[in-house]
This record gives structure tokens, sequence and C-alpha cells, in this order.
């Protein structure tokens, strides 16, 4: 097997069609497909060939997306060589949920896709929402529960045809961005974007080694600040193609004069898999002349925007520049607001006040929303969305004695807290190595065999108070199909919650367990063996439930934390205040294992002590169109003022001059009937008045004793 | 007793259906086909229907010798107060109608002990009281005037119409969580921790389906009876929910006009978030007021309720492991001794 290689094919005196043949060519193709074909032993007319080209394309003139005669060439290439089995095919867009005319069919009609290029080699179109079959991804996968459309799955060669753009997000779009459209459901800003992280999505479809061969279509490149959504054409006048999709995505980025780990969702499978050891760069890789790329500030603005699922939906629906006559809005309001904003963001690159304009925007939503957070986080815990992740580190890594050596770790441990005395909490702990070593216990009046069959031990640590989210995963199990290994990535409120006020961010950490059962015990131990956030240099402890005597279960916790600090209170060093912080600390962790110890007995009680709501999984596949969740609200907020508005101008007679006095068909000309007395507005505002009045009088007299 | 028992799987109904099938009793359990009747005994027998038609009544009564009529809604929100007083109304008298078609000589119907009226001061009323109605919510209306028909209409088709006006009835399983029930999770989930001014009066749903029994055999047709347990100051329920729960508080003491503000405030917030207020200024205007009474009239027919305190503890031993307390909300709760033996006593987890 030859080495993974990238080919750079520049040449502006050829046309798009002949250099693609000539990228083509230098970067193997043929070979490669060749080669596969053999593997499969198929014949030539039934190796099915799979092509997926970038259609996100909102203008028929756009150079958003891949064009159609480009990807038209590439099939009347692979039909002169005798591959006549090929299929486009694409997931449904996200737009749809906003957008008419954006299903895969409708979109290739509109494109210009005929099914049969001009030099006879037919194709088909599919789309990649049906035809869902079981994708077998690994258990330790965000996208374990997903599936994949069987066009994917049975494709014997898969090609990803991606636009060389920017984006105002990811700092730029290419081949690995382009690969989370296969997935299935419709609404993919939301599901794979929002309930998922990009990263880890993208991530979990790249490691499957699926894409064969990738090519970036940088001939006439879409370039500036908005590069996914507003026409911005440059002439570069290249062709990308290559076998390993993270190196033609990295020499891509190179050539934006961009660092290639800038966009998080090729910066963490650049971290996780990596480039290959050994590959070959073929070509020219100077810099394109004239390009513009995102500013820092406007793509970390506009994640910080982002972070809301609904201001995601809404800043996609509202800054698209779209061919209205094509693709009509669902929503006449959306319609509206695009027409105004989507203008103004146009000249982005050219006008500072725009571009400062809606930077200001993007921090002044962000801002909200991190208020918001930073409220639920504090006060309102069951709002905030679970997070749904991969296991974040590879088992299989850890062998039957680094998690048996759990135990001569954690058990030393737990001997040296237990000599320690009470705080005036009833908090055993002390310092080690900058970390707190303490041990909280709790008896509750329940048989202990009532209360393991009620609290499955393996979920302990998720039960701990402030969890919101992660992945468990069982490694290995004793004869009686109880979990005795287990690896888990737990996800928690920053703690304090406070911290969250000064920037503190979620603490998440990756963990191997090991989990004892005996007959007058359970007990679950565990290490932390990552923070892929670098939240907490040390989470280590272990959880208990012991029999005491009849009807007495005992709860024990004790943990090794260290977590890393806002930089505030890094400035703010409490060390210099040993009884504040000492007093800080115990308060804490007072609270913390209080309300862990209240989960485990909610658990007993039946309940599922879990904190945080679940995003939908179905959200936007069943006709659902428009907008999730909270941006119903800021409708029903626009609504009420409306409202109130129209009801204004209605007493204000503002109306009746031009459409209330309408005559019908036998001349007679009709008034609307006088407005519910009870429910009108003046009567509401008298009576609130009356009432309020009232009440201070009672007050009164009920505060001096005056009859 | 052939009993046919309406609203069920509400909060007084379905004691009324425990305590009446222990009893020996043949049950009809008057449910729609919307509802949640998992939490009825099984060996009750359901009859779908519902107390806004008449025919519906009429045949679910069939074979029985008794109603209890324990339908209807306590809700200070959610409802158009016209409707909410002519459903009322309209459910009342299609009992009597449905008993009088079937021969039934008894019907003992739930009102409430506010149609006794309240008082400024604190002091006990009783079922003969002259307390006042200033500023009377919907529920209230609707209660007075269901009596008023029941009586009417039962003297008219020579029916026994027996009327319940139970205190603030709390207890479980409740799960369209009833105003009394509400009152109690809005405290434990309020970060202040405020408590009123003014009283009230507070009883078990347990209590309330005993005397309902009780009247059945022993009360008088056209006689209205309150059944209670403590008159207690908010401030002391308030102050009992945080023991019990091993929370802090009460910190702040609301007067009528700031809960009247805060009030018309979540009223006004319900337009954005389409969540029903914590309190609305129905509510705030009962503030101030004493809703104390006395069961004496009922005492003497042989009612003994339990004790505020332990109805508390009984409706927080399932109000904090049903769903109408978030999970955050649950960890931060540390339960008294006296919730666990509660439950260890009834064996109810």
């Amino acid at each position: 097997m030859s080495e993974p290689s990238v080919t750079i094919c520049t040449g502006k005196e050829k046309d798009t069609n002949s250099l693609l043949q000539q990228t083509l060519e230098q970067a193997k193709l043929w070979s490669a497909i060749e080669s596969k074909r053999k593997t499969s032993k198929l014949s030539k007319r039934n190796f099915k060939i799979l092509i997926k080209p970038d259609l996100n394309f909102y203008d028929l003139t756009a150079s958003t997306g891949i064009s159609t005669q480009l990807v038209e060439h590439l099939i009347s290439l692979l039909g002169a060589k005798g591959y006549t089995n090929i299929i486009i095919a694409d997931g449904e867009q996200s737009s749809g949920t906003w957008l008419e005319n954006r299903d895969l069919l409708v979109l290739a009609d509109l494109a210009g896709y005929t099914y049969q290029t001009k030099e006879g080699v037919a194709y088909s179109i599919e789309s990649l929402g049906e035809h869902l079959a079981d994708a077998d991804f690994d258990n330790t996968s965000v996208l374990k529960d997903e599936q994949l459309s069987s066009h994917w799955l049975n494709a014997n060669f898969r090609i990803v045809f991606a636009k060389n753009k920017t984006d105002e997000e990811f700092y730029y779009s290419l081949c690995l961005k382009s690969l989370i459209d296969i997935l299935p459901q419709k609404a993919k800003q939301y599901h794979y974007y929002f309930r998922m992280r990009p990263e880890e999505v993208a991530a979990a479809l790249s490691e499957r080694n699926e894409v064969d061969f990738c090519i970036i279509d940088a001939f006439e490149s879409n370039h500036g600040m908005l590069g996914a959504r507003h026409i911005k054409k440059i002439l570069t006048n290249t062709f990308i193609a290559g076998d390993n999709i993270l190196l033609v995505d990295w020499i891509a980025a190179l050539k934006m004069e961009l660092d290639p780990y800038c966009s998080s969702i090729n910066s963490y499978s650049l971290k996780k898999t990596g480039l290959p050891l050994k590959y070959k760069i073929n070509g020219d890789l100077t810099i394109y002349e004239n390009w513009q790329n995102v500013p820092k500030l406007l793509a970390e603005s506009t994640q910080s925007r982002n972070r809301n699922p609904a201001i995601r939906q809404l800043a996609n629906a509202w800054l698209q520049q779209v061919d209205t006559d094509i693709f009509p809005f669902k929503n006449v309001a959306d319609a509206q607001i695009n027409k105004f904003l989507s203008p103004i963001t146009k000249n982005i690159d050219t006008h500072p006040l725009a571009y400062s304009a809606l930077v200001a925007l993007n921090y002044t939503l962000g801002g909200i929303q991190q208020f918001i957070e930073g409220w639920q986080t504090v006060f309102d815990k069951e709002k905030i969305y679970r997070q749904n992740t991969e296991l974040g580190f590879d088992v299989n890594e850890f062998s039957p004695p680094d998690f048996e050596a759990i135990e001569n770790y954690i058990l030393p441990l737990a001997q040296l807290v237990a000599f320690t005395l009470p705080d005036a909490n009833g908090i055993k702990w002390r310092y080690i190595d900058g970390s707190v070593l303490f041990e909280y216990s709790r008896t509750l009046p329940y048989d202990y065999k009532f209360f393991i069959s009620k609290v499955d031990i393996a979920q302990a640590v998720q039960y701990m108070f402030d969890n919101i989210g992660g992945a468990r995963i069982p490694v290995k199990t004793n004869d009686k199909e109880q979990v005795i290994y287990q690896a888990e990535r737990d996800i928690y409120l920053p703690q304090p919650n406070w911290m969250v006020v000064f920037g503190g961010k979620p603490i998440d950490v990756c963990k191997i367990e090991i989990i004892r059962h005996n007959p007058a015990n359970q007990s679950i131990l565990w290490r932390t063996v990552k923070s892929l956030n670098q939240s907490a240099e040390f989470d280590d402890g272990l959880v208990s439930f012991s029999a005491k005597q009849k009807g007495i279960t005992e709860i024990k916790i004790v943990a090794r934390q260290k977590f890393a600090l806002p930089l505030f209170w890094q400035v703010f060093n409490m060390d210099y205040l040993p009884a504040m912080k000492d007093a800080l600390v115990s308060d804490s962790y007072l609270s913390f294992f209080t309300r862990t110890i209240a989960n485990f007995e909610a658990a007993c009680e039946g309940r599922n002590p879990r904190l945080g709501k679940t995003p939908d999984p179905e959200w936007g596949e069943n006709g659902i169109v428009n907008h999730p969740l909270e941006a119903e609200q800021f409708k029903n907020l626009f609504a009420a003022f409306s409202g109130l508005a129209e009801k204004f101008m209605k007493k204000q007679n503002v109306f009746l001059k031009n459409n209330s006095l309408q005559k019908d068909e036998d001349g007679y000309v009709h008034f609307e009937g006088e407005e519910n007395k009870e429910s009108s507005p003046g009567v509401i505002v008298k009576s609130f008045i009356t009432d309020v009045t009232q009440a201070i009088q009672k007050d009164v007299k009920y505060i001096t004793g005056i009859k | 007793m052939h009993a046919l028992v309406t609203g069920a799987t509400g909060l007084i109904g379905n004691h009324v259906v425990q305590k009446l099938l222990a009893k020996g009793a043949t049950v009809k359990a008057l449910v729609r086909p919307t509802s949640s009747v998992g939490i009825l005994p099984p060996d009750s027998e359901l009859v779908y229907g519902d107390i806004l038609e008449e025919e519906s009544l009429k045949n679910a009564a069939k074979d029985c010798d008794i109603i209890f009529h324990a339908a209807g809604a306590f809700a200070y929100w959610g409802y158009d107060n016209k409707t909410f007083i002519d459903e009322a109304k309209k459910g009342m008298e299609n009992v009597i109608i449905a008993a009088a078609h079937n021969n039934i000589k008894r019907v003992v119907f739930t009102s409430s002990s506010v149609t006794i009226g309240s008082s400024e001061k604190a002091e006990v009323l009783n079922e003969s009281s002259a307390g006042s109605f200033e500023d009377l919510p919907a529920y209230v209306t609707a209660k007075i005037q269901q009596e008023q028909i029941a009586f009417s209409l039962g003297e008219k088709y020579g029916i026994g119409a027996i009327a319940i006006c139970p205190t603030l009835t709390i207890g479980g399983p409740d799960i369209h969580l009833t105003e009394s029930n509400r009152m109690m999770v809005n405290y434990i989930k309020d970060l202040y921790k405020s408590t009123w001014i003014g009283g009230c009066n507070i009883v078990s749903a347990d209590d309330v389906a005993d005397a309902m029994l009780l009247l059945a055999d022993k009360g008088k047709p056209g006689e209205r009876y309150i059944a209670g347990s403590d008159n207690l100051e908010w401030k002391d329920v308030h102050a009992g929910i945080s023991r019990l729960c091993g929370l802090p508080g009460p910190y702040l003491t609301a007067m009528r006009t700031s809960s009247y503000l805060f009030s018309a405030m979540h009223e006004l917030w319900y337009y954005v978030s389409k969540e029903r207020p914590t309190s609305t200024r129905e509510q705030a205007k009962m503030v101030g007021k004493y809703y104390w009474y006395s069961s004496q009239k009922l005492a003497a027919l042989g009612y003994q309720p339990m004790s505020s305190e332990d109805a508390m503890v009984k409706a927080l031993s399932w109000l904090v492991t049903s769903g109408h307390i978030s999970p955050s909300i649950r960890a931060t709760i540390h339960l008294n001794d006296k919730i666990y033996q509660y439950r260890n006593s009834h064996q109810t987890m």
C-alpha cells in the first residue's frame, strides 16, 4: 500500500475540467479506485462509486458549493474509465427547516443535474437521509446510536468533493466539515452542531476510514469574512486532492494562510487521529493571492453567539444570502428580517461599520447566552441542556492491571483522610499537593439490600451533583453480569457554581473505574486519566455503599480533587488568605456532597436524579419547521408586544380610515363591535391600580395597627 | 355499598376510592378516556364518562346507591372565569340529575372551606359564621354556586346532598398538582424562601376521604361540614416545610402589596415563557386573610384528623419522590427523620 499523499495542481492557463483531470491523474485516483475494485472482486460496472458534493448554495451563481458542471465532468471521467455505477449523494440540509426547495432532489434539479452527463454517462442522485441502516459506530462514539444511509454504507468507493471556502465560525469549511452532511437528520445545525459537538461528530465519521478520496475545488473559491454565506468569488485556479481527508484539509488550510488547527472541527481530529506518520505533498504550497480570511474577532464572536441553538438557527436564516425566487422563506418574518440584515452583512469585508456591528451583535447575543447559562448554572439547573459526548479516550490503552492499580492508589488516600478530624461542617479534609482530599459520609434509613437494588453502584459517579452529561462504557463484567471495570467521561457544572461568574468552565474528566461487589459492601473507585478541556488536574476517589445495622445503609465518598481556576482566581491567590480559603472549600464541598447524597436517595426513591434537560433527538424530523425551543419564546414576546401595539392602535382608530370601513357586497359598511370591556387594556390597568391601592391601604393598616 | 366516585383520579377522589375499597364497597371510578388511571387500585371498576355529559353520568351511576362527587378543578390560573364557574355548576347539576335518574338517595360532594369566607383577623370560623367574601376568586364563586345548586336540586329531587368543605388539602398521589400541594412545591423551589402574612388550615387528603365516608353514613342532608385540622399562620406552615425538608427559611415575609406586584410580574412573564405563573393576582389577594376553621361539627360525628404536621409529613414524603420537584431541587432536600419514620411505618417505597 502506497503512503498517503496530497496533490495540489494550479494552472491559470487551463480550464476547470482539464485542471481537474490533471489533478486526479496526479493524485492517482484511478489506481486508488482500481486497487479497491480488485480487492472487492466486483466488475467495473458493479463497483459502486459515491460522490458527495458540497451543495451548500443559495443562489445558482454562488461559489459556496460545487458547480454541477464539475461534478458531471468527474462522472464523465469515471465513465470513460468504465465505472458506470455512480451516485451523487448528500444529506438533507438544515436550511430545509427555514427555506423551501431545499430537499436534495429539488436542489439537484435547480442546480441543473440531469442524471446523465453530456458524454452520456448516467448517474443517480440519492438522499443520505433515506434508507437508513445500523452503522455500527463504536460504543464509545458520540454517534453510537446513530444510523447512516445504506447508500453510503454500501458504496464501494466514496469521494468527498468540497468547495474551498472560509467559514465565519470555523475559519474554513472543507472536506471534514462537509462530511458531517452525510448524517441523516435534517436539522443538522441542531443535532450535529448543538445536540452533539461537531468536532466529535466529524471525528467519529472520519475515524471510520470510509472516505476513499477527497477533492477540493479551489479553482473558483469563496473567501472573505462570511465565505459560507455570501458570494465572494476569487479565482485561485487550484485543485487539491488526496486519499487522506485530514491531510487534504491540512494543505488547503495552509494555502489559505491559516493554521489548520484554528478550526475546532479539524483540530480535534488532528489531535486525536493525527496526520499519517509519513505522507507526500506534490505541488505548489504557495498561499493564494489576495485571499481574505475570517478575523479572529469575528470567528470568536460567532462561536459565542452560536452556543445557543435558537440563535444559531435564527442567525443562519437571517444572515444567509438567498435568491428568494428560487428558495422562498417558509416564514414571512424570517424573509423580512433576512431582507434587511443580509444586504448589510454582504458588505462586511469592505465596510468596517458592518463588521463592527456584526461582531458587536454576536458578542451581545453571546453575552446574553452566557448570562442565561450562568443564571441557570446557579439558579435554574433544569433548564440546562445535558451534553451528549463521546468517551473521549481510548479505553483499550488501559489493561486490567491498570484498573486494579486504582485500588492501590485510592485506598491509602482514604486511610489518610479517615484519620483527619472533621471540621465544623462534619467533613474530613486536607491538602495533598495542592489538591483537596476529603471524606464525607452519611447513613440513610434504608435497608442495604433494598438500597442497592434501587441504586446502581456503576452509576454512582454520574449521580454526583451537577453532573450534566458525558458517556459511560462497561469494560468488563463478572460471572453475575455485574460491571467490574468501567470507563466514563463526566461533565460537571463549574465548581463551585459561582465560578461561572468569573468564566469558570465545566469540569470535563475522563475516568477509568473499578467496581467491587461484596455481600455487605459495594464500592466504585476511579482515577482520572484525562481532562479534555484541562479543567481538572485531579478528580479521583471512591463511593461506597455499606450495610450498617438493620435498616441502615452508609454512603461514603472519598475524593481527591483539584480543578483549574478561572484567571481571576489565579491572580487573586486565596492561599494568602488561608482562613477564607478553608471556609470556602469546606462550604463548597459540604454543599456538593450533601446534594450528591440526596441524589443517591432520590435514585432510591425511584427517581432519575440527573440534572438538566435532554435535547430532543427528533427535533426537525417530523415536518416541524421554524425554530427550536427558545426561539418560540422570542416569537411569543414579539407577538405579545405586537398584540399590545395593535390594541393600542385600534384604540386610537389608526386603522379606521383605511381598512375597517369596507363596504360589503350589499353596500353596507361594517364597524367592529365594542371590545370586551373586562379585557380591554384600560380596564385592566384601572383594576390593577385599584388592587394595588387597596393592597397598600391594607398593608399600612396592618403595619400601624390602625383599624 | 355501591358507590360511584367522580374525579377518581384527582387528589381527594383517589383517596375516596381507596377507602371505599378498603371498607369492602364496590366502587365505580368515573374517569375521562384521557385520564391517567395508573394511580387507581386495580380492583376499582373504571367507567368512562364526563361530569359535563349528563347521559354518561346517568349510565355510570346505574346500580349505585351513593355518589361521591369529587370532580372539579381547583385552580387559580388557566381558566376563563365564566367557563370555570359554569362547568362547576353544570357538573353538580348533572350529578344530582344522574342520582335522581337512578333513584340514588345520597350524594356527598366536595365543596371547600372557602365557601364559609375568611377573616381579616386571626379568628376561627365555623359552618354558621359570616366570613368575609371580599375579592372572590372564580374558584370560590364556583364552589359557592355549586353548593347552592346541590342543595336546591337535592331538595327538588328528594336527594340528600351533603357538602364536605375541606380546608387546604394536601397529599399524594396528585397527578396534576392541586393548588394546595403546589403551595408546598413553590415554597421548596423558592430561592428566597418567602412566607406571607395571614393563616390557613391544613388537612390531609386521607382525612378528607375518611370524612366523606363518615358523612355518607352520618351526614345530615342539606348541611355542610368543614373538614380541617390545625389552624396555622403561614409562617408556621413554611417553617414546618423547611424543617421537614432540611431547608433554611422562611427568610422574607411578603405583605399584600409585594405579593400582588410579584404575582402581576409572574403573570406577565407567562406571556413569554408560557410556564404557569408561580403565583397569580387572584392568589395574592388572599394574602393577609385568615382561613381558619373549626371542624367541631364533623368531629361530633367521629372525625379525628391527623395533625397538620403529620399531613405535611405524609404529603412531602410523596411530593419529593414525584416529578413535581425537579432533580436539582430534590438534591437540596435533606429529609427529616419524621419522613423516614413515616415511610418505614407505612412502607411507602
